[in-house]
């Protein structure tokens, strides 16, 4: 029976969001509706405002818009170019040595803001024209592209460790401590992966071949110029600088990670005001447009996603899920394999911060239950919400390469297969050694 | 983008004031990162934390989301899954667009009354934040109705535009 109603409300949910509504409105309308059939419609509705009030409720929240604004500041400032000018100063004559330094300034942006989006799509407009004219192939291009958009979301701060901290009530600056080591494994194995197929650089297909000659500089060129090492750091400098500030103001416990990004965001302005002179306040006001447009866009997700969390308690599914788990006395093993089996199947189709609201309220019963280690298994989901960044046929990380590249989507998916291999491997190590996740949290304490 | 047609006036002022509802939480999105930044110097360099910027960019947060929701949605920037739709001819992916939108809209009505009698409520058990600044909390509340207004307001000319293409 029980089994019957978790397919059926997955079955629905995933109905829902095929039709291509919004996903925000989705969950919130699908909520509602759910919500009627346990109670009356005014009762439902009533219970879903006072959801609606109570989920922007949060100081935690609080640090989404700023990180998504600091973010913008980054790319628009032109400190994500410069930080790829340093990377490429210093490692361009390395093997596949542009591959190497799109991974290392994107692990650098990364450290500064938490969204995947916005590091795929900056490196994207920095890197993709490099790339593209030192010849790698567009698989190649996309696997760099998509391999260092993917950090975003891991290396603190993270959007999504934002928001499993607010949802299961664990402590920001431990999950984001979490995030360090399974990043910097990840950034590692990227770079030696770029190195290892550095053989196809050059070798162009010659379906790639007409293209390249058809659709010629289909992106807009930012300032990529060729500097000497000192010149390039002392560029880079300021940019270098931000996630010092944030990270060491976070650990150093001089503010939380809402102030973080207050603090980033102020510095960036001054930054791109006073020291790159690159902002004006025409700039300044687009830039908050846009990264108001993203927080809005986020901000009725976790509005929807509140409702949806809601309902799913309410129907007692987290539960019966967890009296199910109890019967039949699972292997943890076993268990936690189905769950990652789970997570990855739904993060092919979902959007991941429907994933995150349909997941966390449904497996924390279950961690909790097996005393499990709470921040463990956040980075556990969090390599999972990864790869339902980059998986096929629904990871937006792949639909923002090939927009911006001009990069065949089929490529793309090719290219993504590489990252996508590494991080099953950080995961299936993070599974079978936890320290990789507990270890800095527990220095930091 | 195709040249835009010219739009009826009702049209055209739906989107000036989602227009202003975006401004205004854009607006607002700069005011929250300095005020943090400054509760942040005046607790660390004088001392002296203030009572009124937690709380304060709360509601702030609340005005971005809610008020720049329409405007994001005048965008088509809230994210949704088009993959399957896609795959459709350019009318059934149009009609799946009015009922998804319609059903949006019902979604956006329901913040208008449901929130609106939510703020009532709120306004009449004289309801307060418990923090110091005691803000009375029928002020935020209410941005759950204005921002219902603003989107019903865009869905209803999103419709319409589904319909004159």
């Amino acid at each position: 029976m029980m089994t019957f109603y978790i397919i059926g409300f997955i079955v629905i949910f995933l109905l829902v969001l095929a039709s291509g509504m919004p996903v925000g409105f989705g969950l919130g309308f699908l909520a509602i509706g759910l919500l009627t059939c346990y109670t009356d419609f005014s009762e439902a509705t009533s219970v879903s405002m006072e959801k609606v009030y109570s989920s922007m409720d949060s100081s935690i929240l609080v640090a989404i818009p700023l990180f998504v604004l600091a973010a913008q500041l980054i790319a628009e400032t032109g400190m994500g170019a410069r930080l790829f000018n340093a990377a490429k100063a210093f490692l361009g004559r390395l093997k596949a040595g542009l591959g190497v330094s799109t991974i290392i300034s994107s692990a650098l942006f990364s450290a500064m803001t938490g969204s995947s989006f916005v590091a795929a799509s900056t490196m994207g407009l920095i890197a993709i024209p490099e790339l593209r004219r030192a010849k790698y192939p567009d698989a190649l291009t996309s696997a760099a592209i998509t391999a260092g958009g993917s950090l975003g979301a891991v290396i603190p701060p993270s959007l999504i460790l934002i928001i499993y901290g607010y949802l299961t009530d664990e402590s920001i600056a431990k999950l984001f401590a979490a995030g360090m080591v399974p990043g910097f494994l990840l950034v590692v194995l990227y770079s030696l992966a770029m190195m290892l197929f550095s053989g196809t650089i050059g070798k162009k297909s010659d379906t790639e071949e007409e293209a390249s000659d058809t659709d010629e500089a289909p992106v807009p060129e930012l300032q990529v110029v060729e500097l000497t090492k000192w010149q390039a750091l002392k560029e880079a400098f300021w940019g270098l600088m931000a996630p010092v500030i944030i990270l060491g103001g976070i650990y150093g416990g001089i503010f939380t990670a809402t102030e973080a990004a207050s603090i980033a965001v102020v510095y960036c302005t001054f930054v791109g005001f006073v020291i790159y002179r690159t902002l004006d306040l025409k700039k300044l006001w687009g830039i908050l447009m846009t990264a108001m447009n993203v927080s809005a866009m986020i901000a009725m997700i976790v509005i929807g996603g509140a409702m949806l969390g809601f309902v799913v308690v309410q129907g007692h599914i987290p539960q019966d899920l967890l009296a199910f788990i109890v019967e039949k006395n699972f292997n943890p093993w076993l268990l936690l394999f189905l769950i990652n089996v789970l997570l990855f199947i739904l993060g092919m189709f979902l959007e991941i911060l429907a994933l995150i609201y349909l997941a966390i309220p449904l497996l924390y019963p279950v961690v909790e239950h097996m005393e499990w280690n709470n921040v463990w298994f956040a980075v556990i989901f969090l390599l999972n919400v990864n790869l339902a960044l980059i998986t096929p046929p629904m990871g937006g990380v792949l639909f923002i390469v090939s927009q911006i590249g001009g990069i065949e989507l089929k490529e793309v998916i090719k290219g993504a297969f590489l990252p996508i291999t590494i991080i099953i491997i950080v995961l299936i190590l993070t599974i079978i050694f936890p320290s990789i996740a507990t270890w800095m949290p527990s220095i930091i304490n | 983008m195709e040249t835009p047609k010219k739009r009826f006036f009702i049209f055209r002022w739906i989107d000036k004031l989602t227009d202003i509802g975006g401004a205004i939480a854009a607006f607002f999105l700069g005011v929250i990162a300095c005020i943090i930044t400054y509760e942040v110097v005046m607790r660390k360099f004088f001392n002296s934390p203030t009572s009124w910027v937690g709380e304060t960019s709360v509601y702030m947060w609340m005005v971005v989301g809610l008020l720049g929701a329409a405007f994001a949605l005048k965008n088509d920037s809230h994210f949704g899954i088009t993959t399957f739709i896609d795959q459709l001819s350019a009318k059934n992916r149009s009609r799946i667009q009015i009922v998804t939108k319609c059903m949006g809209l019902i979604y956006s009505i329901i913040f208008i009354f449901k929130g609106y009698e939510m703020a009532v409520t709120s306004y009449e058990l004289e309801d307060i934040s418990s923090g110091l600044m005691a803000m009375p909390l029928w002020i935020p509340c209410m941005m759950v109705p204005i921002g219902g207004l603003l989107l019903s307001l865009q869905f209803i000319n999103k419709i319409a535009e589904e319909f004159s293409d």
